[in-house]
């Protein structure tokens, strides 16, 4: 169903007219034309009716829903709706609560620090994670025991960067979900999914001593500023890190050499020669939980982010609040207020979404990888 | 156009239909039965074109059938029976979907309040529900229900708010549909509690 709207000439404006004759006429001619504001309300109640309609058909904004999912220091917060519609009409406000089976967001087998979460059509976001469940417990299930996800092996001492907990890593799992849904090109799910997680990074860790030797003013603030690097305060927490063996060191080193030249701009001055900043007396390495955050489109075309991704009905409102809100290196309980004042803003500027807000906290507690998941139930506005 | 809505209360489910059977402007029957019931506990409001209401229903009644036949016995909870029955709309979605909206109600022993009520359409979505209409009927009944239901009622209360919602049907639908058929299933299994009769039968 469209609208088609005629375009009419804007009209002459009646003191330009000739007057006409007779008194009859000039009644006549007064109302011959509507008033030029009316049809400028005219035409914006269509252009509303029409926009509104859309989401009537449009598959996947007929259910409504929305997600945020932003990243902190070693944590991650994924904030849902728990609305069901059937276009304007609300059918049920308890979509990702225990009482409803249907749960736009859950944890996939043999992953413990992961998320996958969607929005769209309902029936083909169950379809979808019924699929994406199943693939990954037949993925577990055919690894053997290579993929419980509580496995812990104190011994593994190889040095070979094998991890500590084998369990599939976020990216792995958005791969997988990006191809379930493209396998479906043809016919595709009006699902977007969000998967967010924690990924095992192993990270060298740089000595700050020989650098300070070198430099004459100024080390305080190099120190000060060295010491925060995107992965948090490495310098404070050297003392406590465990040395791992180096056999390999070449190739973890090589592998890691992105985020190692990351590390390198942030300790050292601009000004010093490159032969001095490549010195490092020790190569150690030490894993940390670095948060994934990946969205997929309903072709399974997928962007990953290091602040926020979110998905959904609300998008458009939530990536503005999301942006002006997230800043680095939030944790625990500010991210889940950070992330979840962003979300239920823009919540209560979407009809479709809202009802209630969910947010789940995936935090990486001590240094064995463990996970934990606590969720907190934000009260919003129930229109 | 068909009127399919259910209300759940502690020990089982009601479900109600209207009976109306039409096409275009010529009223085929008025006692129609839309309400199938799938097994020995559990029922089925279906609405839609009554080539697809027919087909379905006999669709799913009959596999839940030969599973039990099949696995010694062995009952499927109204949550399993709900799965599969939007499995089969979301399979058949982009082949030849069946267009139609279902009410699934069923009691278990195991369930905390007895009666389970799933609301599902030909989308493959399904929810459950403590009360939910299909339909234009959702516009006039959906806040009757709001305002009237409440956690732990029995029959009684129920049935009232059922007969509640098809007085206001009666009052505002534009459709007359004076013909409604109301079953309820609880520990006993599923009873008829009230169904009207087609005028030309006399």
């Amino acid at each position: 169903y469209t609208t088609t709207m005629t375009a009419t000439a804007p009209s002459p404006s009646p003191a330009k007219r000739r007057q006409p004759r007779s008194r009859q006429q000039r009644h006549r001619h007064c109302h011959r034309q509507p008033p030029r504001i009316l049809l400028l309300l005219f035409v914006f109640s269509l252009l509303l009716s029409t926009h509104a309609q859309q989401s009537q058909s449009n598959p996947a904004e007929f259910n409504g829903g929305s997600i945020l999912a932003m990243a902190g220091r070693n944590s991650i917060a994924i904030a849902t709706d728990s609305r069901f519609g059937l276009g304007f009409q609300t059918v049920s406000a308890n979509t990702n609560t225990a009482a409803s089976p249907t749960k736009r967001l859950f944890l996939p087998p043999d992953t413990h620090s992961t998320m996958v979460a969607w929005t769209g059509l309902l029936g083909d976001g169950t379809t979808f994670s019924e699929e994406l469940s199943a693939l990954l417990a037949n993925k577990a299930r055919r690894a053997g025991g290579m993929a419980f996800p509580n496995d812990r092996d104190d011994d593994d001492d190889d040095g070979r960067g094998t991890r500590r907990n084998r369990e599939m890593s976020p990216g792995a799992v958005a791969t997988i979900a990006s191809h379930l849904l493209y396998r479906r090109r043809s016919a595709p799910y009006y699902v977007e999914t969000v998967v967010a997680g924690l990924e095992d990074v192993r990270v060298p860790i740089v000595w700050m001593e020989e650098e300070e030797e070198e430099k004459g003013q100024g080390k305080e603030e190099r120190k000060a500023e060295s010491s925060k690097t995107i992965y948090g305060d490495i310098e404070g927490e050297m003392t406590n890190a465990r040395a791992t063996s180096i056999t390999g060191s070449d190739r973890v080193s090589h592998r890691e050499l992105p985020m190692q030249s990351l590390l390198r701009t942030a300790t050292t001055s601009p000004g010093t020669p490159p032969r001095q900043r490549h010195r490092h007396r020790h190569r150690q390495t030490r894993t940390i939980r670095k948060p994934y955050l990946c969205t997929t489109d309903m072709l399974g075309a997928r962007s990953t982010s290091d602040s926020f991704v979110c998905s959904g009905v609300a998008s458009r409102s939530l990536h503005g609040t999301a942006e002006a809100l997230w800043r680095p290196e939030l944790e625990g309980e500010e991210l889940v207020e950070v992330c979840g004042k962003a979300f239920v803003s823009a919540l209560e500027r979407d009809c479709l979404s809202g009802y209630g807000a969910v947010v789940y906290l995936i935090r990486a507690v001590g240094e064995e990888g463990d996970v934990e998941i606590w969720e907190y139930v934000l009260d919003c506005r129930n229109d | 156009m068909d009127t399919v809505f259910g209300v759940s209360y502690k020990g089982g489910v009601v479900i109600a239909t209207d009976q109306v059977n039409a096409r275009s402007i010529l009223m085929y029957q008025q006692n129609l039965d839309k309400i199938a019931e799938l097994s020995s506990h559990s029922a089925m409001g279906v609405s839609g074109p009554n080539c697809d209401l027919v087909n379905f229903s006999e669709y799913i009644s009959k596999n839940l059938a030969l599973y039990e036949l099949s696995n010694d016995g062995m009952k499927l909870s109204t949550h399993a029976q709900a799965n599969f029955c939007r499995g089969e709309l979301a399979k058949a979605l982009r082949k030849g979907p069946f267009q139609v909206n279902v009410i699934l109600g069923g009691y278990d022993e195991n369930v905390p309040n007895g009666g389970s009520l799933y609301i599902m359409d030909y989308l493959g979505s399904c929810h459950k529900v403590n009360y939910g209409a299909q339909g234009y009927a959702s516009n006039f009944t959906l806040s009757i229900m709001d305002r009237d239901w409440e956690e732990g009622m029995n029959e009684e209360q129920a049935v009232k708010i059922v007969e509640h919602c098809i007085r206001e049907l009666n009052m505002r639908f534009l459709l007359n549909q004076s013909n409604f058929i109301i079953k309820v299933v609880d520990k006993d299994g599923v009873r008829t509690v009230k169904a009207d009769s087609d005028p030309s039968d006399n």
